[in-house]
């Protein structure tokens, strides 16, 4: 079903392994264009960001095109634009494939960009053939469309991205369909929860080999997504008591801690840092679980636990033989830890912290008294 | 066949030496796993954490804690910070200098953060500059851009830099322009200053790896600026012209030291600019739902033409 061979698929990956262990100086330049002549393919490749670029013209031009068609045609009725979404989406797919078979393009963001277009007007054409019926149907049938078109992209065309979007679909569906809350995410919860033990099956089967590196990424986005699901404080679920909330209050603490155990375990990088950010989220909500009100002292606790825990957790590794326990290191191995953090530190600059300060106080307060409520000071009073 | 066996059978043609293999080779198997990034991550997470609890508590509380222990705690904090910086910091150097372990870099800009709170409440409280006190930001930034130079810290780096655009906005705000004029004035002088400073300074061999991080904020900004200038009425031709200069310079500069980041700037902002100005003048739904067809297709076949000859690595 796959139109790129498994042989290419671990070539490209094992090409971009060896330019990171050049870049990180584990082998010098003239080795790594040797053994990048042998895993060249004939797959042609850009950069991710020319690759964004291809991505969001093609996108453009695709939505225009069936905007242009529609007006040129005059079309404004429902079942003419469904047909013409239809036409577009089995066309955007053709040309797909067309593209990847004539040209070998791999991710080269133009016939990703078609492959995802085709799923969407196929979404779009979806939801127009049953204009007639319910709201909550329409959302139902866009969302399964959605996850088995994504689910076909992701088999075809090996997109993970399309396989994150396919389970996203597939956890939505229960929310239209379903009209009590708890029963919305309960079923939410046991089809991410499904998901998350057939991926976390074939990424054991595969490891971190190709299709298992794939399977990894799907395993943590449905454990995410079973989380994000379950903690009613994350997402406005209107249930603040009862049986199913304090069971969801106990799951919110398990899932966490169980997906750090098994990412540890196993050194699955994903599920680990998905864990660590369940149990940030678990910290920042567990008040507002529990009913109390916030307190301006909680970020600094809570970031002083950040912090601490950094350290502490640093300081044991580096203690240990040669820097490391259990296989763990707190230094950095590959130049990519070096180039993330760089990313994250020029990006800081768009949302630096501002530390707030007091309003300013009248420079000749008056002794009045009258007027004035209680709290700011009475500052709401009239003078 | 499996990375694992692969290496082996490099290192059986002696493609690679027994030391690579095994240096490589501990970590394919995950027998050596770093959590650099998540302990960075914690660390520069937990700062951000504690300074926004530290304004909140002071904003909530100020008048129960009183002037004298506030400014003592943040005082305490600021030099306990500094301490420990000054007294691990390793000798400056024009190079790239290794921070001397993972939480220096994040005391360092918790330090910056405290100095900034504690400023902003003298300057709340007091009124020491009362008119003029937008000298503060142009302060701080100054005092952030010699703290970031003297540490080797990014962090700080994008702090001083976005420091700067305040003072920048604050500045040309209280000349008090009509519309977006002084804004878009300020985020241009901005964009220039900042684009120049990196460019000098990494000409000098000071801090060469910070230059980047100069370029993708003034790009960035000078980009957004002359955009918006497009979109105005009056002197758009002005700031169309400034747009083209700039997209000319960007894709060129970033196709030759192959930073295609700089060429998706230049395209998307450059797209946006010209489709701004064509798009003014169509009225007709079916000729702009055409351009659009035309010229993504334009655009396309150039970036699959550029993609072709230079962007071929992943």
């Amino acid at each position: 079903m796959r139109c790129y061979s498994e042989s290419d698929e671990r070539n490209v990956r094992l090409h971009s392994l060896v330019r990171e262990w050049v870049r990180s100086g584990l082998l010098d330049e003239a080795q790594g264009t040797r053994l990048g002549e042998e895993l060249r393919t004939d797959l042609r490749r850009t950069n991710n960001f020319l690759r964004i670029v291809l991505f969001l013209f093609t996108g453009l031009i695709v939505g225009a095109a069936v905007l242009l068609v529609l007006e040129v045609l005059q079309i404004h009725d429902t079942p003419r634009t469904t047909a013409v979404c239809g036409i577009t989406a089995v066309l955007s797919f053709a040309l797909a494939e067309i593209l990847i078979g004539e040209f070998r393009l791999y991710r080269f963001g133009v016939e990703e960009a078609l492959a995802v277009a085709a799923v969407v007007l196929l979404v779009i054409a979806g939801a127009g053939m049953s204009e007639r019926a319910k709201i909550e149907s329409i959302f139902a049938l866009a969302f399964t469309i959605g996850a088995i078109g994504s689910l076909l992209l992701y088999g075809r065309f090996g997109f993970v991205y399309a396989g994150i979007a396919a389970i996203a679909c597939a956890a939505m569906i229960p929310f239209p369909l379903a009209h009590e809350p708890a029963t919305q995410r309960m079923f939410a919860g046991a089809i991410l929860a499904g998901i998350f033990l057939v991926a976390h099956r074939y990424h054991r089967i595969h490891g971190d080999e190709f299709p298992g590196d794939d399977c990894a990424v799907f395993q943590a986005a449905a454990w995410a997504g079973l989380y994000v699901a379950l903690n009613l404080q994350m997402t406005s679920a209107g249930i603040t008591t009862g049986r199913f909330y304090w069971a969801t209050y106990a799951l919110i603490w398990i899932l966490p801690i169980a997906g750090l155990r098994m990412g540890i375990r196993n050194r699955d990088r994903l599920l680990m840092d998905v864990s660590a950010a369940m149990a940030l989220a678990t910290l920042i909500t567990n008040k507002a679980y529990l009913g109390g009100e916030p307190q301006s002292w909680d970020p600094i606790l809570l970031g002083l636990l950040l912090m601490g825990t950094a350290i502490v957790i640093r300081r044991w590794l580096a203690s240990g033989p040669n820097g490391e326990r259990y296989g763990f290191t707190p230094v950095r191995t590959l130049s990519k830890h070096d180039r993330l953090m760089t990313v994250v530190s020029t990006a800081s600059a768009a949302f630096q912290p501002q530390p707030s300060s007091p309003a300013p106080e009248p420079a000749t307060a008056r002794p009045h008294f009258e007027g004035g409520r209680s709290g700011g000071a009475g500052a709401s009073g009239e003078f | 066949m499996r990375t694992v066996e692969r290496l082996q059978k490099w290192k059986d043609s002696g493609a690679i030496t027994a030391a690579q293999f095994d240096a490589i080779a501990v970590l394919v198997r995950k027998d050596r796993f770093s959590i650099f990034v998540e302990l960075n991550v914690l660390l520069y997470l937990g700062v951000l954490f504690f300074v926004a609890g530290l304004g909140w508590t002071i904003q909530a509380y100020f008048a129960n804690l009183g002037d004298a222990a506030i400014l003592i705690g943040l005082s305490a904090l600021l030099a306990a910070s500094l301490y420990y910086c000054f007294s691990r910091t390793p000798e400056w150097s024009r190079a790239r200098v290794e921070s001397p372990n993972l939480a220096f870099d994040y005391a360092l800009y918790l330090a910056c953060l405290v100095f900034a709170a504690e400023l902003g409440y003298i300057e709340t409280r007091f009124q020491l500059l009362a008119a003029h006190r937008d000298y503060y930001l142009l302060f701080s930034a100054v005092l952030y851009l010699i703290a970031a130079y003297r540490f080797d810290n990014r962090f700080v780096l994008s702090l001083a830099l976005s420091t700067l655009a305040t003072w920048f906005g604050v500045r040309m705000s209280a000349f008090g322009f009509i519309s977006n004029e002084p804004l878009r004035l300020a985020a241009i002088s901005y964009g220039g200053v900042v684009g120049g400073l990196g460019a000098w300074l990494s000409t000098k061999g000071i801090k060469k790896h910070f230059l980047e991080t100069y370029l993708h904020i003034a790009a960035n900004i000078l980009f957004i600026a002359f955009v918006s200038g497009v979109f105005e009425r009056d002197r758009h031709w002005l700031y169309f012209a400034g747009l083209m200069a700039l997209v000319v310079i960007s894709i060129h500069a970033g196709v030759r030291f192959q930073r295609f980041a700089f060429v998706v700037y230049g395209t998307v902002y450059g797209y946006i600019g010209v489709s701004s100005e064509i798009l003014r003048n169509i009225h007709d739904s079916t000729a702009q739902l055409l351009y659009v067809v035309v010229s993504g297709t334009v655009v396309i076949v150039s970036i699959v033409l550029l993609a072709r000859r230079f962007g071929r690595e992943e």
